[in-house]
């Protein structure tokens, strides 16, 4: 088997759909199990009192990164047909940032709001409301946006080639961030004192 | 207290994974292919060629490590040309010398009259592991789809792309269905060596 899969003609657009519905259900399965669906849970992080924002988030990335290099590594991840999206440094940091912000005075990011409207609350109900109506007043002012969200092209950037290393020393550093931050994150929250139940 | 090896264990199994990974150095970015069956799957699913609209979004993008090799004869390229492509005739790309040109991080467009000699071109360098696509029609598609505009005709959704790139390679007044204006002059670009970028497909 060669990944990805959709580009070598094994599946077809509808068969990708339905994976693509299977693994979005299995995600918000998955946010909700870790206590995601709840806006109390999510906002402890911005407190410094509970951290399992950060370490499933981190956990999930260090682990994709790990098997997507062991694919490649494997020959089984034919890399030139990959879609990695392309580095806009300045408009990305300000959106990072928009978001951020959104996120702590909303309780949920988007895909954290879609978990809590599938188990019925009502505040992410209003939430991704919010959202659409984002969505729909950017799409109509957009054109004013338009040399923002260029700011700071620089193409598909990758820190490996930065650092003139391989990737695999990029993905360690990584596991071993995370291994820092979660040991860092679990030391603040004995201290706070009170990590939320979900 | 709750036992917390679990985490542990996950941790260490990361640490090792990732370490081997480290030790690895640079792997190969284009899975070499194994079999003759696969270069049939490969050219089914049209990953052998780029239509002319996706190279000119290319060119206005100027995605980085995006190189468009010219392997017709130098009298060709000299009268007509995409921009920002450089001549490398098929006979010297064959050779020593012409390959020592390519870079196996890099991105190349290949260019032929019609898609031809450039889908012979495709096989031989993909085949020694580089990232090669063909101009699906060659120089003759480009100006027939991005400088007359005639894929708008197929397909009336493009229109408006399409008349955005015309304008940004012919310049104001390339309204559809008007006469083309005289090719640009060929502008080849040089890449010094080592230069290049390694450069990964984007979305298609």
């Amino acid at each position: 088997m060669r990944f990805p899969i959709e580009a070598f003609g094994g599946f077809s657009a509808g068969t990708g759909m339905l994976v693509a519905l299977l693994i979005g259900v299995g995600f918000g399965f998955f946010l909700e199990r870790a206590g995601f669906g709840s806006a109390r849970k999510l906002t402890a992080q911005f407190y410094l009192k509970d951290f399992a924002v950060l370490k499933v988030m981190f956990t999930a990335i260090v682990v994709a990164s790990v098997g997507f290099w062991w694919l490649v590594a494997l020959g089984m991840l034919d890399l030139s047909v990959t879609f990695i999206n392309p580095t806009y440094l300045v408009s990305q940091i300000a959106g990072g940032l928009i978001l951020g912000i959104g996120f702590a005075i909303g309780g949920y990011c988007p895909g954290t709001s879609c978990v809590a409207v599938a188990t019925g609350k009502l505040d992410a109900l209003w939430y991704v409301g919010g959202v659409v109506f984002g969505i729909f007043v950017y799409s109509l002012t957009e054109p004013l946006f338009d040399g923002f969200t260029k700011l700071g092209s620089m193409g598909e950037a990758y820190v490996w080639d930065w650092l003139g290393v391989a990737p695999g020393v990029v993905v360690l550093a990584a596991v071993l961030m995370a291994v820092g931050a979660f040991s860092l994150g679990t030391w603040v929250e004995r201290r706070s004192g009170n990590v939320l139940k979900n | 207290m709750k036992s917390n090896w679990l985490p542990k264990l996950g941790a260490a199994v990361l640490i090792l994974f990732a370490g081997v990974l480290a030790l690895m150095g640079n792997p190969t970015y284009l899975t070499p292919v194994q079999s003759v069956s696969e270069w049939g799957d490969m050219v089914t699913a049209g990953m052998d060629r780029v239509s002319p609209l996706t190279v000119s979004e290319w060119i206005v993008e100027d995605v980085p490590g995006m190189r468009i090799i010219d392997v017709r004869p130098q009298e060709l390229f000299a009268r007509f040309a995409l921009p920002e492509s450089e001549n490398i005739p098929f006979d010297q790309l064959m050779g020593k010398a012409g390959l020592s040109q390519l870079s196996k991080h890099g991105k190349h467009v290949l260019v032929c009259k019609d898609g031809v000699r450039a889908s012979q071109a495709w096989v031989v360098l993909r085949g020694m592991g580089y990232e090669c696509y063909v101009l699906d029609g060659g120089a003759n598609a480009w100006v027939d789809q991005i400088l007359e505009g005639n894929a708008v005709d197929e397909n009336p959704d493009l229109a408006l792309k399409v008349h955005a790139l015309r304008e940004e390679f012919l310049g104001d007044g390339a309204a559809i269905g008007s006469a083309p204006p005289p090719p640009p002059a060929p502008a080849p670009v040089s890449i010094p060596a080592g230069g290049m970028k390694k450069k990964k497909s984007g979305g298609c």
